[in-house]
């Protein structure tokens, strides 16, 4: 309990604190920052956080077709049945499709909708996975061209050039249909351009060298151009189109 | 709206409760600084520090007791660093400019101030705490970290030391 007698004792009054120094400390609390700016995001946590939102058969399925390339080249040296090649056609636009599905399930009318309404812009999500797929693709590459050199099955810069060209003639495809059939049925439209590059590439590689006659690597190099260019006109239609989107939206919330 | 909500909110952008909680607290936070510098300006600029360290801090502030508690921890850590500085104890009333300005000039006062100055640093603290801000044992225990009966034994003892001190008025 309290003791009264000396509270009274102790007693003495606190003089009244300056206005102005109340108005001095609220001036100076205005500069600091709350937490808001430091919560936010740097770009390279932002692609760290996107790669938690890929499901994992996406992974498990780059996974697997970096596996069978592999595989394919351990065969070769071991056998030497001529099958790599067949393998390389059939993986290679099968790579691009693990990502172009991921793709193809954020452009749903039904989850754009809903993307809309979270923290990043539709434009940053696609361009972030655009990203990731891009790198992990190109590190597949890069591990398979490695291990084809050492396994003295790298014949030259056309090879190489070949399976760019490929590659990209697929992730063209892919981004044409993800562009001009917003529905459903883009993944089975994307499979299908899979399918036909892979036969296509099966009837013409054989064929290949001697049609263009010594200037393979040339028209190699100028496909590849094309299609990088191409690429990128189709992303940069799919942004502006999503910008569209996302400012009509805001108008209407 | 209660403190947890109002440190939420400051968090997540809505800076004009940070005016909200400053208003809420400054003339406690101010009074306790002044018991114990007898310095209206040297209180003021700490109250003011004691806040901005607060704010600053804010994001790792975890409400699990009283926010007027935390901002006690915070102010005593500032004063207890500034008289250090000074090289002076708490209540060396000796360069009493500040004190007899604001203070009224009776004997009684001028015998209170004497007594607080005879106190160690931590019964000051006591004393500030449980007979100028009116705080429960809970609370003080809770300031300087030590536990309840130990509180209230000091006090207790505290309480006799004074009165011995007022020479038996009591």
């Amino acid at each position: 309990m309290r003791n009264y007698k000396i509270k009274k004792a102790l007693n003495f009054s606190v003089p009244e604190y300056d206005a102005e120094a109340l108005e001095r400390t609220m001036t100076f609390s205005k500069n600091i920052d709350y937490g808001v700016e430091k919560q936010r995001m740097t770009e390279v946590q932002s692609i760290l956080a996107q790669i938690k939102f890929i499901p994992m058969k996406a992974w498990a399925g780059k996974f697997a077709i970096a596996c069978l390339l592999n595989a394919g080249i351990l065969v070769e040296t071991q056998v030497g049945n001529a099958s790599l090649w067949m393998i390389i056609s059939i993986c290679i636009p099968l790579l691009c499709l693990t990502g172009t599905n991921e793709i193809c399930n954020i452009m749903q009318p039904e989850l754009k909708s809903l993307l809309l309404t979270v923290r990043y812009s539709m434009k940053k999500i696609i361009l972030i996975r655009l990203l990731i797929f891009g790198v992990i693709d190109l590190l597949i590459l890069l591990l398979t061209a490695g291990a084809a050199f050492f396994a003295d099955l790298y014949a030259g810069w056309n090879d190489l050039l070949y399976v760019i060209m490929l590659y990209n003639l697929m992730c063209m495809g892919c981004i044409y249909i993800i562009n001009h059939i917003r529905e459903t049925n883009a993944v089975f439209a994307c499979s299908v351009w899979g399918v036909s590059l892979i036969t296509m590439n099966l009837i013409i590689k054989n064929t290949f060298a001697e049609l263009v006659a010594g200037k393979e690597n040339m028209i190699l190099l100028l496909i590849i151009a094309l299609t990088i260019w191409r690429i990128l006109t189709e992303i940069s239609n799919m942004l502006g189109g999503l910008q569209e989107h996302e400012i009509n939206s805001q108008q209407f919330v | 709206m209660n403190d947890r909500k109002t440190v939420k909110n400051i968090l997540t952008g809505e800076t004009e409760y940070v005016e909200v909680l400053i208003q809420k607290y400054y003339g406690d936070i101010y009074a306790y600084c002044y018991q114990h510098l007898f310095d209206k300006h040297m209180a003021q600029d700490i109250t003011q520090e004691t806040f901005l360290r607060f704010l600053k801090n804010l994001e790792s502030y975890k409400h699990t007791g009283k926010l007027k508690n935390y901002l006690y921890i915070i102010a005593k850590n500032i004063i207890r660093d500034y008289l250090k500085k000074q090289d002076r104890r708490c209540l060396s009333y000796s360069n009493a400019e500040p004190i007899v300005s604001n203070m009224e000039n009776t004997v009684l006062e001028l015998e209170i101030k004497s007594i607080l100055d005879s106190l160690e640093e931590e019964e000051r603290e006591l004393i500030i705490l449980r007979y100028y801000q009116d705080m429960t044992f809970a609370d003080i225990s809770r300031i300087i970290g030590k536990p309840m009966s130990t509180v209230k034994y000091s006090l207790k003892k505290l309480e006799k030391k004074i009165g011995d001190r007022l020479k038996g008025e009591y």
